[in-house]
């Protein structure tokens, strides 16, 4: 059954979403439409300093509001919580532990310095405006340069020097590649904060029960089981006794990957005062405190012969940590970003370096492709490396591009590549651009003082990556579990420990199921969001990685449980095995539809008389599988972005995007070309409007979204989607997709914008976002500030 | 983000608004609430903690437009959406016709007001920088009865007016645009919709091919709306070709200094100014041709 089974043919088609009836109706349960009998509504106060020591702080007057019934400070809050740890042995590594509420340094503006629970969120604002807390100011430190300066104040007594961790890291013989040069080339850039903005932001409802002890958190999460098990030990709340939940997510974007100082203290909460408490984090204190992404700083030398052949490349990254750690550590993105940056060319040598630097921010967090900076920089580095060589973008990718025929071949970074098609995808969009025509267009808008700019990019994504990938970067790998159980009446329940927030997982799995045991669609149901249900996995949604790994659990799981149920339909139609089917829940001989039997009698008989079913025949109805990814395997795209530049006001036009993606076969088309819109509008998002902003004392300046800036319809053109499916001999031949439009665009886009600032004979860009201002700044209309 | 305790009061006429206004009784701030898109937000980040709302909606007579002896009155209430659409505001202040598109997104305009963006003052949005450009007379009513004030001496500073605190804003009166006339609101923001980092409102009269007078005020420069008076001087008497639009621009923008924020420096503010100034004057001009 190799290539999966087709007999009601759902895999492939555009299927309507399950959810989308739920969501688009208004029915959907997200953590504030949560209302339990005497609820009670957290607050925190946060801190208005980035750097400070707590001298003093009165929470009498706000404990005599009427109507709140505790006030938490760091200190009362340290008495029933341990202090939140992420440290993991790994070789210089400083993790510092902190506590859920501070109570000796703040950090960052919007660190948590108090908690009141009280009967409503208006009340418990009041509350904390009666709060008043005196802080010593520390000096802050504001990026990375000034954290690693010689005598910089240090944040932590345990991270010296505000190194968080710094490695170095060489493959192949680095100075013989330098020695061979025909050119260096050299790139920077300087890549700002920004943030993942979930529409629903981060929240919980905690319940503690008095009589049995037992505590549920309803969370906006995208992993039930890791939360429950980071959690259980900081609240001490033994694990058996306490459930975490997920109902409907409003997006997470990596966010909700990490368990948070404020879970721990809501939950720890509601223990104290025995009952239910709900927070939900407001949007002002979303952008304020939830953290943000991508501050980095990357150097890069390229070792190129004449033609552009790539002899070795030398990388510095510095990493901009914000102030606390949390889950994932911040070695996993520097080992990210270091494995994957080679991308899909060939590179015979590689020298890698990283800082990762604790500064006075909100936590550096996940986001959509953590790593998403070695694409950038690379595809940017490549374009630099064919106006060096005097080569055109598209000939200096075709002669370093890995294709099929060269596969398999390992990745300078020791990760086997096979199967990857980023040089196919790239070879069908340049075939689908007319590269002459798009010159002639930019020569002719420029004789009537437009410009124009266009740039191509190509990457791969580990979605879900390989065994030797993850050992490379430094994270585990898990296999994927899935229980599925046919029900006493022939339906199917299906329950995968994902944690769907958008990845449309409801209905992905069960059209997968659907397929493999010839079940109806709207016959399965897919449970998702609760330890108490769900098979563990540490993992949850993230990475990518369901589209591969809980595909093959859901189809592993149903391959073995339709087994089952042919034996022992075989004994009761007196028919081989191999002469039956299902279709609709119907077990028949083929050719012969009169003899048959419903799966529901089967199940019946499984179920409520299992010793009268056909002996020898395996009359469990419920399985779970566990699948190991086959060795796992890449996503990739190539992308093509045409811009106008307005040279009078310096705003940006994204004219047309062009997206050739391979994520091997396709479960659903709509959800794909979904993921990858969404994706691509978060990176030219991310490249043009968001900024999560710091002045020089540490105050957050992005604080409403009137100042942080979310891509809206008109800011985006269509995308235009061409779709490669390169099948594989394997059982489930589906790559991950989620991430890559937020990769791979800004590169594309950067690179038009680079185009376009080149015809006039400007200078590239070195710093993002590319605000108007920084474009007329680049195009040397006004001077810099 | 949830707003601090107010008392709340919805007068149905003016006078019982004025009386609300004016009978505090150390309640603290009091705040008028119109079309609330400015107002709540801030209510609910606490920037505002006022400790009495009067909420103006429930009084008639404040939602008007009307037009007498070359006077356009526009009640206080009137929602930006309805003005954009109305004819005599089409026909009459077609430079505030011109603008309204782009205050912020139809929900906004739909529930905002005329009178509420004037009084709220904030010196990128657009219906300040109208008035400010068309000489507008705001009507005020308080304890001692109506008064008009001019634009010129309304917008006080940084989202201040004249308007004193027992005072509230009941409408907005402009002088019909006369034939010849033409109007154009430029303005440059980060998103459709955003308040603009400038902006610039331009109406030109002419007469034959030169200007008989143009008018020309600038938003997101200073702590107010700023009147172009250098670059309207530039252009009167003159008929409109690239050097005069420069001189008139430059003019101008060499007198702006504006402050630099996350979303635009200084030094790209005045430069947009100038770059508004011509575009606006050149499609102002363009539409008063079209009415000759």
């Amino acid at each position: 059954m190799a290539g999966g089974s087709a007999i009601s043919g759902l895999v492939g088609a555009r299927v309507h979403r399950k959810e989308d009836r739920t969501i688009l109706t208004g029915t959907g349960r997200y953590v504030d439409d949560v209302q339990a009998r005497g609820m009670l509504h957290a607050h925190f106060l946060r801190s208005t300093v980035a750097h400070g020591r707590i001298t003093s702080i009165d929470v009498d007057e706000a404990r005599k509001v009427e109507g709140v019934v505790r006030v938490f400070t760091g200190a009362d809050m340290s008495a029933i919580t341990e202090d939140l740890s992420f440290a993991q042995p790994i070789p210089g590594l400083h993790s510092p532990s902190y506590p859920a509420i501070a109570h000796d340094v703040v950090r960052f503006v919007g660190e948590p310095v108090a908690l009141i629970i009280a009967e409503s969120r208006y009340i418990a604002e009041d509350a904390a405006g009666l709060i008043e807390i005196d802080y010593d100011i520390l000096d802050p430190i504001m990026s990375t340069t000034a954290g690693l300066a010689d005598g910089a104040t240090e944040l932590f007594g345990d991270v010296p020097g505000n190194v968080v961790h710094t490695d170095e890291q060489l493959f192949g013989d680095i100075e013989a590649a330098f020695s061979q040069a025909d050119h260096v080339v050299e790139q920077s850039l300087d890549q700002h904060r920004w943030a993942c903005n979930p529409m629903e932001t981060r929240g919980g409802v905690a319940t503690y029960e008095t009589g049995s002890g037992q505590l549920v958190y309803e969370a906006s999460t995208q992993t039930t089981h890791t939360l429950r098990f980071l959690l259980a030990g900081w609240i001490r709340q033994p694990i058996h006794q306490f459930r975490v939940t997920a109902n409907n997510i409003g997006g997470g974007f990596g966010l909700k990957f990490s368990a948070y100082r404020e879970d721990v203290a809501v939950c720890a909460a509601a223990k104290a005062v025995g009952g239910a408490v709900k927070w939900v984090e407001d949007r002002n204190e979303h952008l304020v405190a939830a953290g943000a992404a991508r501050e980095e700083q990357l150097t890069l030398q390229a070792a190129v012969k004449a033609d552009g052949t790539l002899l070795g490349l030398r990388v510095t990254m510095k990493l901009d940590a914000g102030a606390y750690p949390i889950n994932p550590p911040a070695t996993v993105y520097a080992g990210l970003v270091r494995t994957t940056l080679p991308g899909p060319y060939k590179l015979p040598a590689y020298h890698f370096q990283h800082h990762i630097v604790a500064t006075n921010k909100a936590s550096y967090i996940s986001l959509r492709g953590p790593w998403a900076v070695e694409t950038l920089v690379r595809e940017r580095l490549m374009d630099k490396i064919a106006e060096t060589c005097g080569i055109s973008p598209v000939e200096v990718r075709t002669r370093n591009l890995i294709t099929l025929d060269d596969q398999p071949t390992k990745m300078i970074t020791n990760v086997t590549l096979e199967n990857v098609t980023a040089a196919e995808t790239f070879q069908k969009l340049v075939e689908m651009v007319d590269l002459d025509e798009v010159r002639r267009q930019q020569e002719a808008a420029r004789a009537e003082g437009r410009l124009l700019g266009f740039g191509v990019g190509t990457f791969i994504e580990p979605a879900p990556g390989t065994q030797e990938f993850w050992a490379a970067v430094g994270f585990p790998f898990g296999s994927e579990p899935c229980r599925i159980r046919i029900e006493i009446d022939g339906k199917v329940t299906a329950f995968t420990p994902q944690t769907p927030h958008g990845q449309s997982h409801e209905t992905t799995l069960s059209q997968l199921i659907a397929d493999e045991l010839g079940v109806g669609f709207d016959d399965i149901r897919i449970v998702y969001g609760d330890t108490d249900a769900t098979p563990f996995s540490m993992l949850g949604t993230g990475g990518s990685r369901a589209a591969t790994m809980a595909s093959g659990a859901a189809v592993y799981g149903a391959r073995e449980l339709r087994k089952r149920v042919l034996e022992i339909a075989s004994h009761m139609l007196e028919a081989s095995v191999e002469d039956l089917q299902i279709a609709d829940g119907v077990v028949s001989v083929k050719g012969a539809p009169g003899a048959s039997v419903p799966m529901g009698q089967i199940a019946m008989g499984c179920w409520l008389a299992p010793d009268q079913m056909p002996p020898g025949t395996n009359t469990e109805m419920e399985f779970v599988a566990d699948y190991d990814g086959e060795g796992g395997g890449f996503s990739q795209a190539s992308h093509a972005c045409w811009v106008e530049v307005d040279q009078q006001t310096g705003k940006i036009e994204v004219q047309r995007f062009l997206v050739v993606e391979d994520c091997g076969k396709m479960i659903n088309p709509a959800v794909v070309e979904g993921q990858v819109i969404g994706g691509i509008a978060m990176g030219v998002g991310g490249m043009l409007l968001e900024h999560s902003a710091y002045a020089e004392d540490g105050q957050y300046l992005t604080a409403t979204f009137m100042d942080y800036l979310m891509p809206s319809a008109p800011e985006l053109p269509e995308i235009e989607i061409e779709h490669m499916e390169f099948e594989t001999d394997k059982v489930v031949g589906s790559r991950g997709v989620g991430e890559g439009g937020t990769v791979l665009a800004p590169a594309a886009l950067l690179n038009a914008i680079d185009d376009a600032l080149a015809q006039v004979g400007r200078p590239r860009i070195t710093e993002t976002p590319i605000t108007p201002t920084r474009m007329l700044e680049l195009l040397g209309v006004i001077e810099k500030e | 983000m949830k707003p601090a305790v107010f008392e709340y009061v919805s007068p149905t006429s003016v006078d019982e608004a004025v009386t609300a206004l004016s009978t505090t009784d150390d309640i603290g701030d009091v705040k008028v609430l119109a079309g609330g898109q400015s107002l709540v937000p801030l209510l609910s980040l606490r920037l505002a903690q006022p400790g009495r709302i009067v909420d103006i909606n429930g009084i008639e007579n404040l939602s008007e437009i009307t037009e007498e002896a070359g006077v356009v009155t526009i009640g206080a209430l009137v929602r930006q959406a309805v003005a954009g659409r109305s004819d005599v505001v089409r026909r009459s202040i077609p430079l505030m016709a011109a603008a309204i598109p782009l205050i912020g997104h139809g929900a906004i305009r739909n529930r905002g007001t005329v009178g509420g963006s004037i009084a709220h003052a904030d010196p990128a949005a657009e219906l300040p920088t109208v008035a400010a450009c068309l000489d507008a007379e705001l009507v005020a009513q308080g304890p001692g009865g109506e008064r008009s004030i001019r634009a010129a001496d309304f917008f006080t500073g940084f989202f201040t007016t004249a308007l004193s605190e027992d005072e509230i804003l009941t409408a907005v009166r402009i002088r019909a645009a006369g034939p010849g006339t033409g109007a154009a609101y430029e303005e440059v923001a980060r998103r459709h919709g955003d308040f603009a980092m400038a902006g610039v409102a331009a109406q030109v009269r002419l007469d034959g091919d030169t200007v008989a007078e143009a008018r020309i005020a600038i938003s997101g420069v200073d702590l107010a709306p700023v009147r172009a008076s250098k670059a309207e001087a530039a252009l009167a008497g003159r008929t409109i070709d690239d050097a005069v639009l420069d001189e008139a621009a430059d003019a101008t923008v060499a007198d702006l200094s504006p402050s630099s924020d996350l979303h635009g420096s200084a030094a790209y503010r005045k430069h947009i100014a100038g770059v508004l100034i011509r575009k606006a004057v050149r499609t102002a001009a363009a539409r008063a041709r079209e009415t000759l």
